[in-house]
């Protein structure tokens, strides 16, 4: 019996090989069971691969904007709403990247490693937005047959009121298999959207000049319609003559812009578009933008003067730029920028820890937000915008080919109406399409928001 | 009243799932006791008296092996003595048998030669090659001289450790008390099943549940007729039966009677091999027959069979379809286990070898890929119990290895499992799907899992057997899953310590390869359904939803319950054991 018994206990190694095939398991199970849940074939939460438990999405002005149900995905009534915050939403087939179905599918199916899905499929949740969809839906009409993009966000608190990208397609007829992502309809332009600067990039040049160059505001600019910068000739968009800083800015003056980019240099100029948070992608709500994309190495003078009035090859994306400006209204300091509302209690303590990102310094940001008051003053007309006290810049990026993208952002420096804005037409028919948007739009904030 | 009903049914889950969790822990802690509990406690059955009083050696079991070598029981260091010269056995009815190994024939009992059949009393004088030993019963001077020998032995590092080892056995367990938590899991379940299963089947689960709450109580008789003390493995097999019958209600409810009649005429094969085990020497006549028995259904199923799924191992009997390769599992053990002396003779050890490697050759040419590799495993156990010979079982696995990639590349589809493995959610729209709906099924159950009825596992393909575990841990959770999978390896453990009491090497070899078996299938299901290993299609014993894996289950369990319980041979001894505390020597 002895040599049996010895054997017996070599028996052991089973037990050992199935405990570590148990710990292989257990370390997929570990890392991948949030995930495994979320696969559209689990019909303990999926209808045909549409989401039966993700409770319903409101709007801020209480539009059912998504309603999930035992059938699947129900969308908002209207139609232009649909299209409108489409690209806040997400689509069913999981085309739209970078919306709520996509980054926030967790907390919409509310797995939860103890209970699984339990919970999620026995409790109805709510997600309330700050997205205003009567905004919204203006917006997204007020860029007619244009495609473009427009971010509204209140400066003092961070909410995002409309985030419109079009294209757009209705969620309920979503475009076949074959329909091509040429022209980016799964893309939320304001938050992945890549559009050359043009002037409004001179609000960037600015901020460099009025923090390194101590004459900047004494300083005497003469254009005479261009100017040879390095090997260049510069076109200016009219003969301005002589000008002082203020006035170059409003008159979005290429000689002026091209040869402060010069006296900042290379370096300067890189440090302060660093600066202004553009090259940095952020964080909204899950959702990541696209880093505006600013590079100067090897550049020569020409080069430099180009990308300071916005051309040469910077890329900027609305959504980085629209934080920009929100600084800029908010004395410089950025609140977190978010579109999903969370009014619970862990929220509110996290939120009170939370600190503004501070991007500018409290007196530069004044004197630029002075300087586009000026603009809209000097150059935009303020009777456009009746009692908002719009300080804002234009922009026109040329492309290659086609009709130049116009922009127009800003915000109102009025207390009542608190919001920086982004508009973007794209191959725009005239020169002010972008501001003619923001006009339509805008005016209407008052009765719509309140 | 309805609103109350309605009330209660919104909340019974809520708080049903921690109690199934507590309840099922309990159990398991029960049966692991009843498993797993040993009296550690050394018996001396005789003493061998070696040349007149110059050694007097302990016989401590009722199966020993004499010879110089120090890996025999009883060791005579001279030189007239093989290495492996002599096999004591107690027969049934208290006597002692001595077998030669060498075949010499210069065994002598009272100065007379002696066969294997020869009786032998104490005080009767042996003599092995000319050297001559009394045998004597156990006095108390031995006894003493014993314990001397224990204290020795606690000196040494590897007693130290194998007493710590102790905790694990330190207390009995109840059969009552794990039968009375089963019926509270089983009516808490029931209740379960009553709100999410829909009432048209409801008589037919009822009335299942109803067996299978009454059965464990009639095993409380039933063990005074088979002379069972240690119900463990019987418990497990009913908590397991409890899981396995709520899955078929979720998944296939129209199919509960006929699982229900195969654990009735499962547990008619457990009591007739039962009955058959008590009795050594007849298992031993038996054996041969048992032998032709299992390669005559086997090769009439690779003749007669139907194909399903690929695999021809079902046969048809009426309206009756039974997976021969199941019940075949009992015979294959029950024909290659062995008792000592007849191990030690070397051409039966070449006529086991010869039978188990027919075995699993006719099973690899049915196709069932699955349970072939079950029986290999299993009879790589059996050679390595009943042989010890590492280097042949080196050998056995590289040729076979070798054999087994040839079958495979003749296979495309099992070829096609491997790429899958591993990779089962990139293909989840074609070949993995079956694994990445059970890892999803599995996650969505989350520990404390949905309820019986309320996954979307159970509208899988072979979601009660395959992948039953999926379905286990969607419906019942994670906790208990692995509860599940525990019982199995528990009650390897149980085998591979039946050594320390078993009677003879019979009841530690097949509750040993019993027990693998039971294990291997476990691994091969659960972690084939969730991609840890290929995925390979095998049921797991008494969950899975399959009338011949639940008989050959039953049959499977006797060989445990047989090594846990069968400890003394039938017949009163001559001469009465003297019980001494402490470890073996």
């Amino acid at each position: 019996m002895k040599r049996i018994s010895a054997r017996a206990k070599y028996l052991v190694i089973i037990m050992v090989v199935f405990l570590f095939c148990s710990a292989v398991f257990a370390k997929d199970y570990i890392t991948g069971a949030n995930q495994w849940v979320t696969y559209p074939t689990n019909q303990n939460i999926y209808y045909e691969g549409e989401l039966t438990v993700a409770g319903d999405i409101y709007s801020t002005d209480g539009v059912r904007l998504l309603s999930s149900t035992n059938q699947g995905l129900v969308y908002a009534d209207d139609a232009t709403v649909r299209l409108a915050t489409l690209h806040n939403i997400g689509d069913k087939n999981d085309a739209i990247t970078n919306s709520i179905l996509t980054t926030k599918r967790d907390m919409l199916i509310g797995y939860s490693a103890i209970n699984g899905l339990f919970e999620a499929k026995s409790k109805k949740n709510t997600i309330n937005l700050t997205i205003n969809a009567q905004l919204s839906s203006l917006a997204y009409d007020a860029l007619g047959y244009q495609d473009g993009a427009i971010a509204i966000m209140n400066y003092k608190t961070g909410e995002i009121l409309t985030m419109v990208s079009k294209p757009s397609f209705d969620p309920n007829n979503p475009p076949s298999e074959e329909a091509s992502d040429d022209d980016g309809l799964f893309i939320n332009r304001v938050l992945n959207g890549l559009y050359v600067p043009g002037s409004i990039m001179k609000l960037v040049t600015s901020y460099a000049a009025l923090e390194t160059i101590d004459d900047i505001e004494s300083q005497t600019f003469d254009c005479q319609g261009g100017i040879t910068i390095g090997d260049q000739w510069i076109e200016c968009n009219g003969v301005h003559g002589h000008q002082s800083f203020e006035q170059a800015l409003a008159n979005s003056c290429n000689v002026a812009f091209g040869l402060i980019a010069n006296q900042l240099g290379n370096d300067t100029l890189s440090t302060y578009v660093q600066k202004s948070g553009l090259t940095s992608s952020t964080n909204i709500d899950g959702a990541k933008t696209s880093a505006s994309r600013f590079n100067l190495s090897g550049a020569s003078k020409a080069d430099l003067a180009w990308a300071g009035i916005g051309q040469y090859t910077t890329l900027v994306n609305p959504m980085q730029f629209l934080e920009y400006v929100a600084a800029i209204a908010n004395d410089g300091t950025l609140p977190t920028p978010h579109y999903i509302k969370d009014d619970s209690f862990l929220s509110s303590l996290t939120q009170m820890t939370k600190t503004d990102s501070e991007i500018l310094d409290k007196r530069t940001a004044n004197r630029l937000a002075e300087l586009m008051r000026n603009n809209t003053i000097q150059t935009y007309g303020d009777y456009n915008f009746p009692g908002l006290e719009i300080s804002a810049k234009t922009g026109t990026a040329e492309v290659e080919g086609k009709n130049p993208h116009a922009w127009f952002v800003g915000f109102s420096a009025n207390e009542e109406t608190p919001y920086a804005f982004v508009f973007i037409v794209e191959n725009a028919n005239y020169t002010g399409a972008a501001t003619e948007a923001a006009k339509q739009v805008l005016n209407q904030i008052p009765n719509i928001v309140k | 009243m309805e609103i109350t009903m309605e009330l209660f049914e919104k909340y019974y889950l809520l708080i049903a799932r921690y109690v199934f969790v507590i309840l099922a822990f309990f159990i398991f802690i029960e049966i692991k006791r009843l498993i797993l509990y040993r009296q550690e406690k050394q018996r001396i059955l005789a003493i061998l008296n070696v040349g007149n009083g110059v050694e007097k050696i302990p016989i401590t079991h009722y199966e020993v092996t004499i010879g110089r070598s120090s890996a025999c029981d009883v060791v005579i260091n001279l030189r007239f003595i093989s290495k492996q010269h002599a096999v004591l056995v107690m027969n049934d009815s208290g006597y002692w048998n001595l077998t030669d190994t060498r075949f010499a024939g210069d065994i002598m009992v009272n100065d007379v030669p002696a066969n294997d059949k020869t009786p032998i009393h104490m005080g009767d004088t042996i003599s092995l090659s000319g050297v001559e030993m009394v045998i004597q019963p156990p006095t108390y001077d031995n006894v003493k001289e014993y314990e001397k020998a224990l204290k020795k032995q606690q000196k040494k590092l590897s007693y130290c450790f194998r007493q710590k080892l102790k905790f694990i056995g330190r207390r009995d367990g109840s059969y009552t008390k794990a039968i009375v938590l089963l019926n509270i899991f089983q009516l808490l379940t029931c209740l379960q099943m009553f709100f999410s299963i829909d009432a048209s089947y409801h008589t037919n689960i009822f009335i299942s549940f109803a067996v299978l709450f009454v059965i464990p109580w009639l095993f409380i008789p039933l063990a005074k007729l088979l002379r069972l003390e240690n119900l463990g493995a019987e418990s497990a097999a009913f908590f397991l039966s409890t899981i396995g019958f709520s899955m078929i209600a979720s998944a296939n409810p129209a199919e509960i009677y006929k699982q229900l009649l195969a654990l009735l005429i499962g547990i008619v094969i457990y009591i007739i091999l039962c009955l058959a085990l008590q009795n050594l020497d007849t298992i031993m006549k038996l054996r041969r027959y048992a032998a032709f028995l299992s390669i005559i259904i086997l090769a009439v199923t690779l003749v007669l069979g139907s194909n399903i799924n690929g695999q021809t191992n079902w046969i048809r009997l009426g309206p009756l379809s039974l997976q021969t390769s199941e019940l075949v599992k009992v015979l294959f053990i029950f024909a290659s286990s062995a008792t000592l002396n007849w191990l030690f003779k070397s051409k039966n050890l070449r006529n086991l070898i010869i039978y188990s490697t027919a075995c699993v050759g006719l099973l690899f040419l049915m196709g069932d890929f699955g349970t072939a590799l079950i029986f290999f495993v299993t009879f790589i156990i059996l050679m390595f119990m009943t042989s010890g010979d590492i280097k042949a079982i080196f050998m056995t696995l590289l040729v076979s290895g070798l054999g087994g990639l040839m079958v495979l590349s003749f296979r495309p589809y099992i070829m096609r499992r491997f790429e899958t493995w591993r990779h089962v959610f990139t293909h989840m729209y074609d070949s993995g799907y079956q694994q990445a709906s059970a890892l999803i099924a599995l996650a969505s159950g989350g520990l404390l899992g949905l309820g019986v009825g309320n996954g979307f596992a159970k509208n899988l393909f072979a979601a009660d057997t395959d992948i039953v575990i999926a379905m286990i841990g969607e419906e019942w959770g994670l906790l208990i899953a692995i509860l599940v999978a525990s019982i199995f390896l528990v009650i390897l453990l149980g085998a591979i310590r039946s050594h320390k009491v078993a009677r003879s090497s019979y009841y530690v070899i097949a509750a040993c390869a019993a027990a693998g078996m039971f294990v291997i299938q476990t691994a091969l299901n659960i972690f084939g359904a969730l991609d840890v290993l290929p995925f390979t299609g095998v049921t797991l014993p008494f969950v899975s939803n399959g009338g011949s894996s639940m008989m050959g289950s039953w049959g499977l369990l006797s060989f445990i319950s047989a090594a846990l319980n069968y400890a003394t041979p039938n017949e009163h001894q001559e001469v009465k054991p003297v019980d001494i505390g402490g470890d073996e020597v």
